[in-house]
């Protein structure tokens, strides 16, 4: 009997030495996080520590199309691109809030597609877990969100990194490019035409909500916020997001900037990766473009 | 509600307990408690298909009963008994699997020629398990009708054995006489076997959760996309798709088999490392054993009695029927029997060539060259990796599609992420590292060691992978399907 106790109890000891170092080695590691060019990078940055003048925030189409650093060398003003792939307004709506808890930035740019507007498929948080303790809103969110059995699995460190901790060992082994201020260039020239599609787009209530929730904290802190829609080589028709965003927008004086049918994006597939991002040329042409509306934009005040 | 779900744990513990409490002291009690949670369980995947279950179940005790009454009076009478039950069987599993497909293959084949047949399949829900559990039955009353065993008169009993809730999803395929014997004494607590049921678990746990479900992410990106893909990856597909399915299959096995030896009862083993077999014979004596086993017992032997004036070509007969069956069992889809055709036509080869080939060995030196013997498991791998991809084809217009876009050339695979990427393989490299261990008796025990608290650190370090690198919301076993 001695025995069967002597190892349950080396087996919890072991188990929860584990749980405790992958737990303290995240929270370390993440306190300290350099900038890379990934998403969790990004989310860190945007979270925690960035304090820019000029946040843009949006899907993969905001992270590889907005060139920081020209916007810096054309304002003079600071920059981040907080771009995260795979995400909804929910998570925009949590950068929005913690960055305002931070402090005040001049503007805010918000790329939209319609993948951030749909509901989500599966546990949006999923990849977030291992911040769940080191954010406010991330997990207020998240507590309500969750069942109380899974609140309290995310007192496991073991459980909260599950999937996620290559990515946070990753953080300090990949390279540090703070120059890059969170945007990650593509490389490589797409050669297939533009496509339309027809598909009708609808937003989710929740996603709205959040949206609108952005759109109220970016008023309530005087901060100009600006909506975007990138160039893209999958245009839309009548029913698409970015003729529902022209007209949220017109509803709720937001300025908004529909760059899906200009011309010289649209038909010159040689400035995207494929067919949604553009590559590292495109996002630099785009980008010089878009300084007039920058500028413009930090003149009016709200 | 699969074995390595917080829901099973919940739905476990309960059992657990009261069996080894309340119920400790009787059989019957026991058993009856399994039933309960073995209908529960079955319920919960599917509970449309518990009457299915229940009918077959009381039809083959009573077929069982009759068979062992009249084996002795009336031979002719037990024959046309365990032919009613065994057809009755086979006909279960031909409405539920194949008859929509039986139905659209005729279509097509009179729209092949010329007619036009206006079709109308129905709407069926394959019951979970059924392949599983219909096979059960079957070989209880042919085990009955060789008299290798007696029928079981306790009704409980014999639906325990059939809907024993860790294997009737997705196997092991118990034998009766064996099972039946275990139930019918009490089981006391045994820390021995719950401590070798918890490791099985855990290992099925990470073979599954750590490599199977990982890995899909990949398999399934390039198999559902091969079009896109070029000859490199869709190589790496198909290669990790032969650990996936392995993975998937043998893990959910060893927790079946742990689960029970946690309640004290023993399945059978259903994989001896399969991929360390240098021939096909070898790979299907280790490959789902349990279903080779039942099929060789009573589909091969008996039509290699009947063929046996046929000689080499009979036994060849014998075997590409086997292999044709083991494929269909798989499912209504011409792929499956495809690759039953396959590994049948690998079979014949190989038997036709086994004599050249221990004389070639033999002449050279090369029984006992470990060189030899691992070159022989790498080809053997690959003609089971190439198997595999018929089988994880959903057409045969896939199955050439694939093979077809090998034309795009070996260039640099696709990768969606690199460290997502590189992270496939530490799980499958430990895998493969215990397998390797186990096949060459290293002494490096992990869980196994004789000190104690090796055993615990490893099991609470295997239960933190699990718990760190798991895939919890990962896809349903694949054998799950069949």
């Amino acid at each position: 009997m001695k025995k069967k106790i002597r190892f349950i109890a080396l087996f919890l000891v072991t188990l929860a030495c584990a749980d405790f170092l992958v737990g303290a080695s995240t929270k370390l590691i993440i306190e300290h996080a350099p900038q890379t060019q990934y998403n969790l990078s990004n989310t860190i940055q945007t979270l925690f520590h960035q304090k820019s003048d000029i946040l843009i925030l949006g899907a993969s189409r905001a992270h590889h199309s907005f060139y920081p650093r020209v916007i810096q060398k054309e304002t003079g003003l600071t920059c981040f691109n907080g771009g995260r792939s795979g995400v909804k307004m929910d998570y925009f709506d949590l950068c929005v809030s913690s960055y305002l808890k931070r402090c005040t930035p001049k503007l805010i740019i918000l790329d939209i597609s319609s993948d951030m507007m749909e509901a989500p498929k599966g546990d949006q948080f999923k990849n977030l877990r291992c911040l769940y303790g080191m954010c406010e809103p991330l997990t207020e969110a998240m507590d309500s969100a969750y069942s109380p059995m899974e609140r309290l699995k995310l007192h496991s460190g073991l459980y909260r990194n599950n999937r996620v901790y290559n990515e946070v060992l990753q953080l300090c082994l990949s390279k540090q490019c703070p120059e890059q201020c969170g945007f990650q260039p593509l490389d490589g020239e797409y050669q297939t035409p533009y496509v339309i599609s027809t598909k009708p787009f609808t937003a989710d209530a929740v996603r709205l909500s959040r949206l609108n929730n952005i759109a109220r904290l970016c008023r309530s802190h005087k901060v100009r916020l600006v909506i975007t829609y990138a160039p893209t080589l999958r245009l839309t028709t009548r029913n698409g997001v970015s003729q529902w965003l022209d007209h949220y927008c017109k509803t709720k004086h937001i300025p908004f900037y529909d760059y899906s049918w200009e011309k010289k994006y649209y038909l010159h597939p040689e400035l995207f990766k494929d067919e949604v991002h553009l590559n590292s040329h495109g996002a630099e042409i785009f980008t010089y473009e878009f300084i007039s509306v920058i500028n413009a934009n930090l003149k009016k005040r709200i | 509600m699969t074995i390595n779900s917080l829901a099973f744990l919940l739905f476990f513990l309960p059992v657990f307990v009261l069996y080894f409490s309340v119920c400790r002291k009787h059989a019957n009690w026991q058993n009856v408690l399994l039933l309960i949670a073995s209908y529960f369980f079955y319920a919960y995947a599917n509970w449309k298909a518990v009457p299915i279950l229940l009918v077959s179940t009381i039809v083959t005790y009573y077929l069982g009963v009759g068979i062992q009454r009249a084996r002795e009076d009336n031979p002719r009478k037990a024959s046309l008994l365990t032919n009613l039950g065994v057809w009755l069987g086979i006909l279960l599993l031909l409405y539920f699997k194949y008859l929509n497909f039986f139905i659209s293959s005729f279509e097509d084949l009179f729209t092949a020629m010329g007619f036009h047949v206006s079709h109308h399949t129905f709407k069926i829900i394959l019951p979970v398990g059924i392949s599983f559990f219909t096979f059960k039955l079957i070989s209880y009353l042919v085990e009955i009708h060789r008299r290798k065993m007696d029928a079981e008169r306790d009704f409980i009993r014999f639906a325990t054995y059939v809907a024993f809730f860790p294997t009737i999803l997705s196997g092991p395929i118990d034998r009766p006489k064996a099972f039946l014997k275990q139930l019918a004494t009490a089981h006391q607590m045994n820390w021995a076997d719950i401590a070798e049921g918890c490791k099985r678990v855990l290992w099925g746990m990470f073979k599954k959760m750590c490599v199977a479900d990982v890995i899909c992410g990949y398999t399934d990106a390039v198999f559902n996309n091969y079009a896109h893909h070029n000859a490199t990856s869709l190589t790496i597909a198909a290669v990790l798709y032969s650990f996936q399915l392995y993975a998937d299959f043998s893990g959910y096995s060893d927790m079946a088999i742990g689960v029970g030896r946690i309640l004290g009862i023993r399945s059978l083993e259903n994989f001896r490392l399969p991929f360390f077999a240098v021939n096909i014979t070898e790979y299907w004596k280790r490959w789902h054993m349990t279903l080779t086993s039942w099929l060789t017992d009573y589909v091969f032997t008996p039509l290699n009695l009947k063929f046996r004036n046929l000689g080499m070509w009979g036994l060849n007969l014998a075997v590409m029927i086997n292999l044709l069956a083991i494929g269909a069992w798989h499912g209504a889809n011409w792929t499956f029997i495809l690759f039953g055709f396959y590994h049948g036509c690998c079979l014949i080869f190989n038997n036709l060539i086994a004599k050249r080939r221990k004389l070639f060995e033999k002449a050279h030196g090369l029984k006992k060259n470990t060189a030899y013997r691992y070159a022989r498991i790498a080809k053997m791998f690959l003609f089971v990796t190439f198997g595999n991809i018929i089988f994880r084809s959903n057409t045969i217009t896939d199955f050439l599609g694939y093979l077809s876009q090998y034309s795009s050339g070996f260039l640099y695979p696709y990768v969606a992420q690199r460290v997502t990427f590189i992270m496939y393989f530490p799980p499958l490299l430990l895998m493969l590292f215990k397998d390797w261990k186990d096949e060459e008796k290293f002494n490096i025990h992990f869980f196994h060691s004789p000190k104690w608290y090796v055993q615990a650190v490893s099991m609470a370090l295997l239960l933190a992978v699990i718990l760190l690198e798991g895939e919890f919301n990962g896809p349903q076993f694949i054998y799950f399907q069949f």
